[in-house]
């Protein structure tokens, strides 16, 4: 059984990690880390809510003391099959999100990268849901506005 | 660049990162188990004991002590708001109902009587609630007891402890007030068996918060109506119809027990979607 869920949730989660710190080894450690986590606590652990979203409580603590240890800005991999513009469109774009400030970069990774209903990221990151909604919006807004002053400049 | 464009382009980005496949998948999954075992080791059994114990109960333990651990289960605050709830029908009993009420000393006890069980039920609803989260299938389905026996047999127990404090309150009564027995069984258990069928109802549709919400409002509006209806507002919940009462009660009993069983097909069926 503990196999099914590291299984149904490895890629989510190594994906998640990725987001934060943009390399793919180094995503892998962190997603590794949270599972053997998740095991470690697993016995004091109440089922009050759903596992994917502790799964990514956890995931989120880890890539925090990631950057605690050096700068998160690594842009080490970019998606295969990726070239010219295009890839440079994704550089960027990875750069823009990572600048944002933590609380609005966390949503909007959980929302647009992780697919995930605001309800789940209120609880991931422990906030009501008004305030989930808010950061998502006003984290879109700056990128927006990120984007706009540096169309304006060029 | 409009917000719109801008969500446009972090969809394209995150598609684009689907494509970024861990490499060492299967090597690290293995570690991860590797992990997994040892704390196994140091946990002194089986992963799937080191996952029981954090239900409350050990997978290789007896039915019996499976069942005692579920009473240990129940949150403390549970048994601190029980034991509140106890003072102060004891308070009520001590300083006289009727007096508390100003009437008649018959009408008084109805109110009391009626009012209290779904108070009790409201005690212990967020224990139930946190129990019933269709989301946690997954891990419950990796112990020995399923989801399903865990909310029933949390559910029973509860069920048991309420029947017997209000039991016990309604002999103090009986023995402080000389009331006849039989109808403080009928006007204690009435309130209290609609209550626990209506929990079991909406345990079926709803779950989490939303349920907690619900049931706090339908048990707070029964107190209500048993308040309305006993004292002398209305004057149906009075000891002149307390033969329609035994009848209403008797049908409390078998709705309880047929929403026990709905609630138990349900769950089956999400057990089945699970596996």
């Amino acid at each position: 059984m503990l196999e099914k869920i590291i299984r149904k949730y490895y890629d989510e989660i190594f994906r998640y990690c990725y987001h934060h710190v943009g390399s793919r080894t180094v995503a892998e450690d962190l997603c590794q880390d949270t599972f053997v986590s998740f095991i470690e606590h697993y016995e004091g652990y109440r089922p009050l809510g759903k596992t994917k979203n502790y799964l990514y409580t956890i995931a989120r603590n880890k890539c925090h003391d990631h950057y605690k240890k050096k700068t998160p800005l690594i842009v080490e991999q970019v998606p295969e099959q990726e070239t010219g513009q295009r890839m440079e469109e994704t550089v960027i774009m990875r750069e823009m999100v990572m600048t944002l400030p933590e609380d609005f970069r966390e949503a909007v990774i959980l929302r647009y990268f992780q697919s995930m209903p605001y309800q789940d990221i209120a609880s991931v990151l422990a906030i009501s849901l008004s305030l989930a909604k808010y950061r998502v919006k006003r984290g879109l807004e700056l990128l927006a506005d990120m984007e706009g002053g540096a169309h304006g400049t060029t | 660049m409009g917000q719109r464009k801008m969500k446009k382009r972090l969809k394209r980005y995150a598609a684009a990162c689907e494509k970024i496949v861990p490499v060492e998948k299967e090597q690290r999954i293995q570690e991860i188990l590797q992990a997994g075992r040892q704390q196994e080791n140091m946990a002194g059994g089986s992963f799937r004991q080191v996952a029981d114990s954090a239900f409350g109960y050990r997978a290789r333990g007896t039915v019996w002590s499976f069942l005692l651990e579920q009473v240990g289960y129940l949150g403390r605050y549970c048994l601190v708001w029980q034991a509140a709830w106890l003072a102060l029908f004891y308070y009520m009993v001590r300083h006289g109902v009727a007096q508390l009420f100003g009437k008649d000393n018959g009408n008084a006890l109805l109110v009391v009587v009626s009012i209290l069980p779904p108070l009790l039920i409201l005690l212990t609803v967020e224990e139930v609630t946190k129990v019933y989260q269709r989301s946690m299938l997954e891990i419950e389905y990796a112990t020995k007891y399923s989801l399903r026996s865990a909310v029933m047999i949390r559910m029973s127990v509860l069920c048991v402890i309420h029947s017997f404090i209000l039991m016990i309150c309604i002999v103090c009564l009986h023995f402080s007030t000389e009331a006849e027995l039989g109808r403080l069984f009928v006007y204690g258990f009435t309130p209290m068996t609609m209550a626990t069928a209506l929990l079991f109802k909406m345990m079926q549709h709803w779950q989490g918060e939303f349920l907690l919400r619900a049931s706090v409002g339908v048990y707070v509006l029964m107190a209500g109506l048993a308040f309305v209806g006993s004292s002398g507002y209305v004057n149906c919940y009075q000891p002149a119809y307390f033969k329609i009462w035994c009848i209403v009660c008797a049908i409390g009993i078998v709705s309880v027990v047929r929403q026990m069983i709905r609630l138990n097909r349900k769950l089956e069926s999400y057990e089945a979607v699970v596996q």
